[in-house]
């Protein structure tokens, strides 16, 4: 159970303060996979890195389990956008960071990083090093490094976004099929696409910007498992549609604010 | 590796061939900086044969006659001899320095501001000017002169390395913090590699500053070894010794540099091909 309690971040840098949230508050059930949907400066990855552990909340507080968020832990792992993966180790140590970080002897790590990286779609690319691989294929790796330390809960941030649009497909339902084989992990997946969120998620957190707070909470009405027939089906295309067209309603307002700032800046 | 062209011909059938033109025949810098160099030579050949009297300018030839019987001077190894120890021990000391004291002061801010405003003096300053002082100030033994060479590489060695720890990305650093990896494990796996390039890059560019240092040692400090023998070639106007002596420095510092980029490349192997 992830519970998110009144949370606020204001960023100060150079003397400015940015208000990246206000009193955000949402909970996720164990085992449940979540999506944090909304447009870009909303905050979204602020607060998933907030449950990473990596930022701290001016106000309020994140609970993982009952007990507060002060740090990374050994019950969570992140995916990042950008994968993140050590340019000069090779697939397996860099799959097997994580299990490096926690003493794991080197035999064990690579025996457990070696089944995970099977696991992604990567068995036989153990050797190779990070450049000599696609995009898709290095987040696999990331993927891999990250389910290797066996989390509870699984932080994903835009895990997709660098992608292009074919390889994200393929991605998506295999992060799909692999998330219902293993499917005890708390889940949070931020994303800006609504099509990647009503996918994958059982719940979308709709969130909006200036202060980045929470707008919305849909329950995604799609039986699991599901798989790649859903993306087809004329209920999916309405529901996506209908909160994409939500998206974009805020996306528009926010840029006519940013437009109203501006001239009042000026004036 | 090759292009290959296909092209259908004439008949129908395809053809395969590799590319070839003026690019891949340049392509080799080997190639390239040989043909550069023999340009060199044959440029100094004629201009020295062009000149009534050459003295002090001798041809490519008396040149290398003057090589041959330089190597075979005892002397000539006897003044390396003088001017190599100092160079390595102020060498190795100011790359092991380098190196250790700006990993320290890569990962402590305190330790960086502290150092920086001498950091930034000395190696913005031309190391030459110091060498009167320093002889002043240590003398002229195998101290002061290793002293000498320290300074020129040093500093080269020292910024790299800040420099090689403050490029490691905010992201490699989220990441290891997100996976509770230890400081002292971190240094060894993260940072430690994440600095390597720019470390290698100073280490390689601190021996260059370590060469020309130990000629400056021994040019405006004292004269014991190559320096002496640079002097003594002047003053007897043997023009042809002198400039061997010269192109026998330069041979010792290019050897040094191919060295190092030897042990780059080999220490960053994981790049491939880049």
């Amino acid at each position: 159970m992830i519970e998110v309690k009144s949370v606020s971040k204001i960023f100060t840098r150079n003397g400015k303060s940015f208000e990246a949230l206000r009193d955000v508050s949402f909970g996720v059930a164990t085992g449940r996979f979540i999506s944090l949907i909304g447009p870009s400066g909303c905050g979204k990855t602020t607060l998933l890195k907030m449950m990473a552990g990596l930022i701290e909340p001016t106000e309020g507080v994140i609970e993982i389990g009952g007990k507060e968020v002060t740090g990374s832990g050994p019950d969570r792992a992140l995916v990042f956008q950008n994968f993140v993966l050590l340019p000069w180790a090779d697939v397996l140590t860099n799959a097997a960071f994580g299990l490096e970080a926690r003493g794991i002897p080197k035999k064990e790590r690579a025996e457990i990083a070696r089944a995970h990286l099977d696991r992604v779609g990567l068995g036989g690319f153990e050797r190779h090093y990070p450049h000599e691989l696609s995009g898709g294929m290095q987040q696999r790796v990331g993927i891999a490094r990250a389910l290797a330390v066996d989390p509870d809960t699984l932080l994903m941030d835009e895990p997709f976004g660098s992608l292009d649009a074919i390889t994200r497909k393929v991605m998506q339902h295999d992060l799909l099929r692999l998330w219902q084989e293993t499917a005890t992990k708390t889940t949070v997946f931020v994303t800006h696409s609504m099509e990647e969120a009503a996918l994958l998620a059982d719940e979308v957190v709709v969130m909006d910007t200036r202060p980045g707070r929470v707008a919305q909470v849909v329950e995604v009405p799609f039986p699991r498992p599901r798989d790649q027939a859903l993306s087809d089906s004329p209920d999916y295309v309405q529901f996506t549609a209908e909160l994409s067209h939500n998206l974009e309603q805020m996306q528009r307002i926010d840029m006519a604010r940013s437009l109203d700032d501006e001239s009042n800046a000026d004036g | 590796m090759a292009d290959i062209d296909s092209k259908v011909d004439g008949r129908g059938e395809v053809a395969t061939s590799p590319r070839r033109g003026l690019g891949s025949l340049l392509d080799p810098p080997r190639l390239v900086g040989g043909a550069a160099l023999i340009a060199g030579f044959v440029a100094w050949e004629i201009y020295a044969r062009s000149l009534e009297n050459n003295i002090f300018f001798p041809t490519v030839g008396t040149m290398a006659e003057g090589l041959v019987r330089l190597v075979q001077d005892p002397d000539f190894w006897g003044a390396y001899r003088l001017t190599l120890v100092p160079f390595l021990w102020g060498w190795v000391t100011s790359m092991a320095a380098g190196v250790a004291i700006g990993l320290i002061a890569g990962l402590s801010k305190t330790t960086w501001k502290l150092i920086s405003p001498y950091v930034a003096f000395f190696h913005a300053l031309p190391v030459s000017v110091l060498v009167p002082v320093m002889v002043v100030a240590f003398g002229i033994d195998l101290l002061a002169r290793s002293s000498v060479v320290f300074l020129f590489g040093f500093f080269e060695v020292l910024l790299s390395t800040v420099v090689g720890i403050g490029y490691i990305s905010d992201d490699i650093r989220d990441m290891t913090r997100s996976f509770g990896m230890g400081p002292v494990r971190a240094f060894r796996r993260v940072v430690l590699p994440g600095a390597m390039p720019a470390i290698m890059a100073g280490l390689r560019i601190g021996t260059g500053r370590a060469v020309v240092g130990m000629v400056v040692m021994e040019l405006l400090l004292v004269s014991v070894g190559v320096g002496r023998l640079i002097i003594r070639y002047r003053a007897l106007f043997q023009a042809d010794l002198l400039y061997a002596l010269v192109v026998t420095l330069a041979i010792f510092g290019l050897v040094a540099l191919a060295a190092m980029r030897r042990l780059e490349n080999y220490v960053l192997r994981w790049r491939g091909d880049a």
